[in-house]
């Protein structure tokens, strides 16, 4: 498979059309996913990998070797797709000073608490503000100063973001478990 | 790794994956042929051949200012030629041996310390005399070398009785000071104000005269009083 790969990469970087057919089979469904846990609808993330595909098949040559393309090709589409937030929604974080990171109690709790758990479902309900912080932080692995790089905000918004959407997991489990209890 | 919610939300998030729609490919391809169609825009030929006009033109320019500046240069602080039909002009045949020495002299003087060496190291170099003519006149040998910069050495043209004269056509920039010749100009002004100055040394006016010629009056009557008369005087 890896050797396969490699060969698809190789010709890719000579601006094969097959190969890069190939690449785009390989990944687009991933890619896809990831670019919807940020702008939320299929359209805006199926325009999103649009742009990232063929960012990715043009600059190809800037990638190292085929073992790094994959997550080369997902900073093109994290990227991509926080620009295309910025270009069509309108976030607007305040500042919010010197904020301290809250304990990380929910997220460090037993995963068997929440059974019957869907990410999906958390990311297409959880406010856009708060996601794009949360994404990053959580999926991508970014420090706060990171994010604030990326979104052009400060490191105390980030934390108080990030501090907003722990708030938000928290109600968002509650609700849960009081409309399962209510079924009940 | 313990089994937190963030491993699972980290885990379940890395198996997602959604199909995109039948479109999309389609749409990528059409994009990346229309980026490939555009580098091939080519800037035309023409603009590139100006652009190689412009700088050639350029270095020519320089070149040649450069050129005259160093012309002007040279001109202005070493212009010292010897032909031979001035030599034999001016120089009495007996004295032409003297004349020479002296003017080596004059130009050994003239030429800084630091080109001297320079100087005596070119005299070295006239080793081969082009050809030898004989004058019958003043039975002196000359010897025409081809060198620019030949000039005779001091100890050898006494002796030998050779004059080494510079190569007739070439002249041999030397440093010496500036002649200043009479122009046709200087001498027109000059007599311009020779005849200015003799035309004031005729001129008899005076200062206030103005050279109206009023005749004088006999008699001046006012009010029927003769006030001046020649008559009574």
């Amino acid at each position: 498979m890896q050797k396969n790969f490699k060969h698809i990469f190789s010709l890719a970087l000579k601006q094969d059309r097959l190969a890069q057919k190939s690449i785009y089979e390989i990944f687009s469904g991933r890619m896809l996913a990831v670019a919807k846990s940020y702008v939320n609808s299929r359209e805006d993330a199926e325009d999103v990998l649009v742009t990232a595909f063929c960012k990715a098949f043009s600059r190809i040559g800037e990638c190292s070797d085929e073992k790094s393309f994959p997550f080369w090709l997902r900073k093109i589409v994290v990227n991509d797709s926080i620009t295309f937030i910025r270009k069509n929604k309108n976030i607007l974080y305040y500042d919010a000073g010197n904020v301290e990171e809250i304990g990380n109690e929910i997220l460090d709790e037993d995963e068997n608490n929440f059974p019957n758990f869907d990410v999906e479902n958390v990311l297409a309900k959880m406010p856009l503000g708060y996601k794009l912080v949360f994404n990053l932080y959580i999926f991508e692995d970014k420090k706060h100063q990171e994010i604030a790089g990326i979104l052009n905000i400060s490191e105390g918004t980030s934390k108080s973001q990030l501090n907003k959407a722990k708030k938000w997991l928290v109600e968002f489990f509650n609700q849960n478990e009081n409309e399962k209890f209510i079924k009940k | 790794m313990k089994n937190s919610l963030k491993n699972k939300l980290k885990t379940e998030y890395e198996n997602l994956s959604e199909q995109p729609s039948q479109n999309v490919w389609g749409r990528i391809e059409a994009e990346l042929e229309n980026t490939q169609e555009k580098p091939e825009i080519k800037i035309p030929q023409k603009f590139s051949f100006w652009k190689v006009a412009a700088v050639a033109l350029f270095f020519i320019s320089v070149g040649l200012l450069l050129n005259q500046l160093m012309n002007n240069k040279i001109a202005q602080n070493e212009e010292y030629f010897v032909q031979k039909e001035n030599i034999e002009k001016m120089v009495p045949e007996g004295n032409q041996q003297k004349s020479v020495s002296e003017k080596e002299n004059h130009f050994q003087n003239s030429i800084p310390e630091s080109t001297k060496i320079a100087d005596h190291q070119s005299v070295n170099h006239l080793e081969k005399p082009i050809r030898k003519i004989k004058n019958p006149e003043s039975e002196t040998e000359r010897i025409i070398f081809s060198e620019k910069t030949a000039i005779a050495s001091k100890e050898d043209s006494p002796k030998s009785g050779k004059i080494y004269l510079v190569n007739e056509e070439k002249k041999i920039p030397v440093i010496k000071e500036q002649i200043k010749y009479v122009t046709a100009e200087d001498l027109l002004f000059e007599r311009e104000a020779s005849k200015s100055l003799k035309e004031q040394e005729k001129d008899t006016r005076k200062l206030g005269d103005i050279g109206v010629n009023i005749e004088k009056p006999k008699s001046v009557k006012i009010l029927g009083i003769t006030v001046y008369s020649e008559e009574n005087k």
